[in-house]
């Protein structure tokens, strides 16, 4: 905090920091009472839409925009242009309009549900969203594909039938509304999900900002809706140069060929594990319609194993949501993000600016960030982008102790790959408070804790590791009574495993498989993973003598672990894995071990930090030092007893 | 040191990145282990460590050990093992920000206080190419470095101007001669000795 008052936009921050309680308490009130007395007029005018066809069916869509005004906006002329005309950024061609957007979004979801159909295609090709080419003729040889062959349930178009008094809008039946609505993401789910009813467009929480942030926005988060879809839809093929996520394959590590081969044999690998999740949620009493399932078996160690090896990717926006208690937090906070975003939407201050400089720079390899057509569309925002801005602007207002910290961007945007905008910002928020407490804070004190527990397991475990990377910066040993404070340079490396959850550090796949794990498991998950790693690299680095060296390997080592299963079997399966051992309660007890070692070396011995040589002058860290000693005494008796177990 | 003395003459020195984040410290660093600019750049998340190894006029062989930081400004905590032993420093910072000298001069004065007394800095503009959107004047910021004992350079990452120049600069300040010597009175060579630069297949992981 101390250093954003310097600026005056520090200072901006600050207020807005401080009035957000009252923001808060605008927000909860029913979105119904917010309603602008004449929306029932205005939806007369609305006119009647053409007919979209989707499977053989007629299917009528929202309303066109020319006649639609935000309600709340105080302007008193109809809007006339086209949204998108006001959001130059939104790289969408000018014919398709905002509204038409969202048209294509509901009949995007509703038809990638029956077959990907060339209208879908064509929609997202209109969108600029290109890539996906290979994967429609991979997997499906026309466009009038038999829906048996769809690897998609079906869904019944009489799930949509519309009322009498808004013909021009679709609705759900009650039994449709248990699925469907999960179907389309925010605003659209939202507005299903929150009122049932015909206020679709005019219950937006998002008119609390003017007509034109309004209408953009809301076209915007539609766009990034349709790409997420898009993503959802898509497999990895063969033949692409990238991944079903829009990755490119090839990375400095992996070469394509490399990548296809591992891959063909992993495509194998989910669809056995596909259909064993199938098995499960049938006997757990659960449906998987519309292939997006979003209740997920109650924990069991058998689910453990099931998530350890993987949930299916197509389900995993839904599933991280649910184990990481995200529907909770949701419905705690219905409406707040929305008020933020509106309520941020032209912040400038210190975060942003640094949060501006990260958007071109977070996954520049995916397509779906970074378009690699034309220089053009290079220079052209994508939707992911925009949404990324405003989970991470929204996030930096919402946790001032956080602000914005460089990796957030890496953890929401791959967030924003499988859910929508305002879980992506609930789960940014579940993450950095309850799976990496204090990692992002302002002085990152909370991922030096973890790398203090971190090498204090290495140091228990992995003891020729130790020897290797136990070393202060002149060389020397670090002992028991300094290690926590004079952290190891490696942690330097390290400290980027925990801030961006493995994000950059392992291949994508792998990454995934870490994060099914995290929200069941907890952030004991980071640890066991980041000793496996070190357990892995160790053959390579007890050949190398020079620290340099040993730290490039162990920077690099992960970056070629494409098969996540070679991972997960070292950790979980192979004797001695150490996943088998590092419980949370332990790994709790040595976070709050480590940090009070740390906070009182801070505060009673700031000579020592400086200094470097002194511990032995203070008999108090001295203590601590034993106490590291007999904590790491009682994980060896532990690990005696479990390995005798074995 | 005499032609026909049998060991190669190596030495290894620490260099640091410091400056504000976006300014293209890792763009330098791309540039000089791999010669190449790459548009699609990951920003830094804690550190990335290098090598990169060039050779001098008599047969000397310097290798750097570079160390890549995040540049935000909340890893100060972390700064200290960042530039503690560093050897070098080079402190980047953008010529279309102005604010992003003001943060080079800041690092400046945290190594003149902290690091080693003896460390070489080179104050380097980047984004040279960027000429029509420059904000900080040559000449200033030359003179903030004639005032300072700092080596001063502006160099492009993106076309690779003047980047090459940085490092030779540096290793010419450095106390070569000195760690050849000491090496050779110790009895055994370093095992390191000789060995060819590793970042042909351990590169940039930023
Ligand atoms: N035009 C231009 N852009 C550059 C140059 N060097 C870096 N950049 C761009 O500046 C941005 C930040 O570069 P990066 O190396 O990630 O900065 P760092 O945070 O200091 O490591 C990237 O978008 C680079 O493409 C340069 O010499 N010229
Ligand atoms: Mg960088």
């Amino acid at each position: 905090m101390a250093d954003k008052k310097r600026t005056p936009s520090g200072d901006k921050k600050l207020n807005h920091a401080t009035s957000m309680p009252n923001l808060h308490k605008k927000l909860v009130r029913p979105v119904s009472a917010n309603r602008n007395p004449d929306t029932s007029r205005k939806e007369k005018e609305l006119p009647s839409l053409p007919k979209l066809r989707v499977d053989g069916r007629h299917l009528s869509a929202v309303p066109r925009p020319q006649t639609f005004r935000p309600t709340g906006s105080g302007q008193s002329t109809p809007l006339k242009t086209s949204p998108v005309r006001h959001q130059p950024k939104l790289s969408i061609s000018e014919s398709v309009d905002s509204y038409n957007l969202s048209v294509i979004d509901m009949y995007h979801d509703a038809a990638s549900i029956v077959s990907p159909t060339t209208d879908v295609f064509q929609s997202l090709m209109k969108l600029g969203i290109h890539g996906y080419e290979d994967d429609f003729t991979d997997n499906y040889s026309s466009s009038s594909v038999s829906v048996a062959d769809s690897p998609r349930p079906r869904v019944h178009a009489d799930d949509f039938h519309f009322t009498d008094h808004s013909p021009s809008r679709p609705h759900f039946t009650d039994q449709s509304l248990t699925n469907l609505p999960y179907l389309f993401p925010s605003p659209t789910n939202l507005l299903f999900h929150q009122s049932q009813s015909n206020h679709i467009l005019h219950s937006s929480p998002g008119r609390l900002l003017g007509s034109h942030s309004t209408l953009s926005l809301l076209s915007s988060r539609d766009s990034a809706n349709i790409i997420r879809n898009s993503i959802e839809l898509s497999k990895t093929s063969l033949s692409a140069s990238r991944d079903r996520y829009g990755f490119k394959k090839k990375s400095q590590f992996v070469s394509e060929a490399a990548y296809n081969a591992w891959w063909s044999d992993y495509s194998k690998y989910l669809v056995r594990r596909k259909r064993k999740w199938e098995l499960l949620m049938k006997q757990s009493g659960l449906t998987y319609e519309h292939d997006a399932p979003v209740r997920f078996p109650a924990r069991s160690e058998k689910v453990k194993r099931y998530i350890r090896k993987g949930i299916p990717a197509e389900w995993r926006g839904h599933a991280w949501f649910h184990y990481a208690r995200g529907h909770e937090k949701l419905a705690q906070n219905a409406g707040v993000y929305d008020a933020i975003v509106a309520s941020t939407i032209d912040l400038h201050n210190k975060d942003t600016e640094i949060i501006e400089r990260d958007l071109n720079r977070t996954f520049p390899d995916n397509l779906h960030f970074r378009s690699d057509e034309t220089q053009q569309q290079r220079e052209t925002e994508t939707p992911l982008v925009q949404a990324l801005r405003r989970v991470l602007v929204a996030f930096s207002q919402h946790l001032p102790t956080i602000g914005y910290c460089q990796s957030l961007n890496f953890l929401a945007g791959m967030l924003l790959v499988f859910m929508d905008e305002e879980r992506a910002f609930w789960m940014l928020v579940i993450i950095t408070q309850k799976y990496l407490p204090g990692v992002h804070d302002l002085n990152l004190e909370g991922v030096n804790v973890d790398q203090g527990v971190l090498m204090l397991c290495i140091k228990e475990y992995l003891p020729e590791m130790w020897a290797r990377i136990g070393l202060g910066l002149d060389g020397e040993k670090l002992t028991d009574g300094n290690l926590l404070v004079r952290l190891p340079p490696v942690t330097l490396c390290t400290a980027s495993w925990f801030m961006s959850g493995f994000i950059g550090v392992l291949p994508f796949e792998t990454v995934l498989r870490v994060w099914d794990c995290i929200f069941f498991e907890e952030s004991k998950t980071l640890f066991r993973i980041s000793v496996a790693l070190f357990d892995m690299v160790s053959p390579e680095v007890t050949q190398i003598r020079d620290q340099m060296e040993i730290f490039q390997a162990i920077q690099n080592f992960p970056k070629k672990i494409i098969n996540p299963n070679e991972l997960f079997d070292h950790c979980f399966k192979k004797r001695n894995g150490i996943g088998h051992y590092l419980s949370q309660e332990e790994v709790n007890k040595c976070r709050d071990f480590v940090s009070k070692q740390r906070r009182s070396h801070a505060e009673n011995a700031k000579m020592y930090v400086l200094d470097g040589e002194g511990e032995r002058l203070y008999d108090f860290e001295h203590r601590k030092g034993l106490n590291s000693v007999a904590w790491n005494k009682n994980l060896t008796l532990k690990m005696k007893r479990l390995r005798k177990s074995d | 040191m005499s032609i026909e003395d049998p060991i190669p003459r190596f030495a290894q020195f620490k260099l640091v990145l410091l400056g504000e984040s976006a300014v293209g410290k890792s763009s330098i660093v791309h540039r000089f282990v791999k010669d190449s600019f790459d548009d699609l750049r990951e920003s830094t998340i804690g550190a990335a460590f290098l090598t990169q190894t060039i050779k001098l006029a008599n047969d000397t062989t310097v290798k750097f050990e570079i160390w890549d930081t995040a540049g935000q400004e909340r890893y100060k905590s972390l700064a200290p093992m960042y530039y503690r032993n560093a050897n070098c420093a080079v402190v980047v910072y953008d010529i279309t920000q102005l604010a992003s000298l003001e943060r080079a001069k800041n690092w400046i004065k945290e190594l003149q206080r902290q690091a080693n007394a003896d460390i070489t800095i080179a104050l380097t503009g980047n984004k040279l190419d960027l000429e029509a959107e420059r904000e900080v004047s040559t000449g200033e910021a030359q003179q903030y470095a004639i005032d300072n004992g700092l080596l001063f350079c502006e160099v492009s990452a993106k076309t690779g101007d003047g980047i090459r120049d940085v490092f030779y600069r540096i290793a010419e300040q450095l106390p070569v001669e000195e760690q050849i010597r000491s090496t050779m009175s110790r009895s055994k060579p370093r095992i390191n000795l000789n060995k060819p630069s590793t970042n042909t297949d351990q590169g940039c992981a930023c």
